[in-house]
């Protein structure tokens, strides 16, 4: 063969498996970083967040400036060949997000639209991870897929890494000065531990069955 | 995903290059105009980039995450003579599919992972007897340990497949790491 016509094959294939790669959970962490920021901020913008998932959508797409990318949402159809594919439901969601910013990408009427967000949230995690939601608030489950970094990266550590994702200070800090161990960091949010007396027995319970219902929430709905 | 200036990935650099590091501590890393090379653990592609003006062959460059491979496949639509293969560096199979018995002239190693040196061993297969194989070694991800002391370990196991003809260390560029010339025997 050709030396073009190598390149051009292995192009060609690299695309088709990395479409396989990317996962139905970017939506997922989409919606829940915008919620953190909602939280953090009194009135952020979202144009780096429209920016990544765009990238998620169109992969290979080259745009000159990042304030652009509320013109290209506008016109967008959805209708990708090499990223991720979206529901119709999913789109909708995106539609409502995106109409009700303003040219500077901030939220218009943050009353009215963030408990809508949050809903839409709740929604979709309820959705793709219907095992592993029953034991905590999808919310919670949202933020630890965000921090990790997607659902491929969570189903592969060991339940006790669960347990302490978000206090990674503290549990470096007690392997070089010997403190104390953390004993929970992300779920101590969740309503379970709160009401729990022994906290410590509790959260690790938890994670325990945590990790379980994510593996199956895994293999029944994102792998191929 | 940030768009970097154009003077950092097109200049070498040798805090941010293995290839460059090397060549600056005075490591013979000849390329002829013809060479194909195989790059293993290609990353986005800063190292790939500048490599892949001093030959005319092919660069096949071997990267796993996919995030990163998006960014190989955009470069390659800037330089003409890449091609991106998405796929684990210890799958053999899938690899030589990809390579269409190309001949490879310079094999070049970079994974920092824990089996580092198994994925060397697996991957020669791939190429004859003549190749030369770059190797650049991280200690730290294979163990904690005194890094003299497991260049030592890396060497032993090295020596029943290879021939070493160089090693040296990156020191003031990259810390706890070493550079590899090896031949095939």
């Amino acid at each position: 063969m050709d030396n073009k016509q190598i390149i051009q094959w292995n192009i060609q294939q690299s695309k088709k498996n990395i479409k396989k790669n990317i996962l139905k959970d970017r939506i997922i962490i989409f919606f829940t970083r915008i919620v953190e920021d909602l939280g953090k901020y009194k009135n952020p913008n979202f144009y780096g967040r429209l920016k990544e998932l765009f990238l998620s959508i169109y992969p290979y797409f080259d745009f000159k400036d990042t304030k652009q990318i509320y013109d290209h949402f506008k016109k967008l159809n959805f209708k990708s060949r090499e990223g991720l594919l979206l529901d119709k439901e999913e789109i909708d969601y995106v539609k409502f997000f995106i109409n009700n910013l303003d040219s500077n990408c901030k939220i218009k009427d943050r009353n009215k639209v963030e408990p809508k967000i949050k809903e839409m949230l709740s929604l979709l995690v309820k959705k793709y991870l219907p095992n592993s939601s029953v034991l905590i608030e999808p919310y919670l489950l949202g933020k630890i897929i965000s921090s990790v970094g997607g659902i491929k990266n969570l189903y592969r550590k060991p339940s006790s890494t669960i347990q302490l994702i978000g206090a990674e200070r503290a549990m470096f800090r007690h392997i070089s000065k010997k403190k104390p161990s953390p004993k929970y960091g992300l779920i101590y949010y969740s309503g379970k531990i709160q009401n729990a007396k022994d906290k410590g027995k509790t959260s690790r319970r938890l994670a325990n069955k945590l990790i379980l219902g994510i593996r199956i929430d895994y293999f029944q709905m994102f792998a191929q | 995903m940030k768009t970097r200036s154009k003077s950092k990935t097109e200049e070498w650099n040798p805090y941010t290059s293995k290839w460059e590091a090397a060549f600056e501590k005075g490591l013979d890393l000849t390329v002829n105009k013809t060479d194909n090379i195989l790059y293993l653990g290609a990353s986005s592609g800063t190292t790939v980039n500048r490599v892949s003006k001093l030959t005319k062959g092919i660069i096949f460059a071997v990267e796993n995450s996919p995030q990163m491979a998006i960014n190989l496949v955009r470069l390659s639509k800037k330089r003409q003579n890449i091609a991106p293969i998405f796929s684990d560096a210890r799958d053999v199979v899938f690899i030589t599919k990809a390579l269409f018995n190309k001949k490879i002239n310079i094999l070049f190693q970079d994974i920092p992972s824990r089996d580092q040196v198994e994925i060397l061993i697996n991957a020669s297969k791939l190429v004859s007897k003549e190749c030369r194989i770059f190797f650049s070694l991280k200690t730290q991800s294979i163990s904690q340990q005194n890094p003299k002391k497991t260049l030592q370990e890396v060497m032993e196991k090295l020596k029943t497949c290879f021939k070493i003809i160089l090693v040296k260390n990156l020191e003031p560029f990259h810390k706890k790491h070493y550079f590899l010339i090896l031949r095939g025997s």
